[in-house]
């Protein structure tokens, strides 16, 4: 009787957490999709797409976030071992996903502050390499 | 979920080719395309996903980060030639 009112509530606090989640990436996606074309018609630079990808990956790794957490809410109620090997797998892969993501924005984030420390000609020449 | 996965997917195609017919830059919209071709698959994981699902989406991350590697590896080596070539 408990375990079953848990298990409801559990399932419905997932569902809240996971929907977050796809919310928050479907946002970004939306966001994302309005500055490049904004940007690509108005711009015509790639060195102005940079910004863009970096809060892309931003609005990722938080809808990501809230994925995981719903990954571990439902481990408290995992009745078969098929269960619980699909959710190691899904959260190995957000894992995965999540550490390469924040690597990359560092990354892109240190080019970035280099790019406007060398100056306009610096960014000319990204733009150029990234042909 | 796997309406809106495939909207996402859309929204890629769009930017991407947006990236392309404004700026002509076609790895930069590679990499664009692989960001919301991974939005999609981590969308569809979202709700109860099946082997299959998790498969695809694993790969599509491998592949992005391949493609990401890759192209960052090519800029590095334009970087290299440019500073080693006198003038």
């Amino acid at each position: 009787m408990v375990e079953e009112a848990l298990r409801a509530v559990i399932d419905v606090l997932v569902g809240l957490v996971e929907a977050a989640g796809a919310g928050v990436i479907v946002v970004g996606a939306l966001w994302a999709t309005i500055r490049f074309v904004v940007d690509g018609i108005r711009h015509r630079d790639a060195a102005v797409f940079t910004p863009v990808r970096l809060s892309l990956g931003r609005f990722l790794v938080l809808g990501l976030e809230f994925q995981l957490a719903g990954d571990i809410l439902r481990t408290a109620v995992a009745p078969s071992f098929e269960e619980i090997g699909q959710l190691a797998a899904i959260a190995a892969i957000r894992t995965a996903l999540n550490y390469f993501l924040g690597r990359e924005i560092a990354e892109e984030q240190r080019q970035v502050r280099e790019e406007k420390g060398r100056g306009p000609d610096a960014e000319a020449r990204t733009g150029e390499d990234a042909r | 979920m796997s309406q809106l996965a495939l909207a996402i997917a859309a929204t890629g195609l769009v930017s991407a080719l947006a990236v392309v017919l404004g700026t002509r830059f076609w790895r930069t919209a590679l990499v664009v395309l692989t960001e919301f071709l991974t939005a999609a698959g981590l969308v569809q994981l979202a709700e109860a996903p099946t082997w299959t699902q998790l498969a695809t989406a694993a790969i599509i991350v491998v592949v992005r980060r391949m493609v990401v590697t890759s192209l960052r590896g090519q800029n590095h080596a334009h970087l290299h030639d440019r500073s080693a070539t006198p003038g």
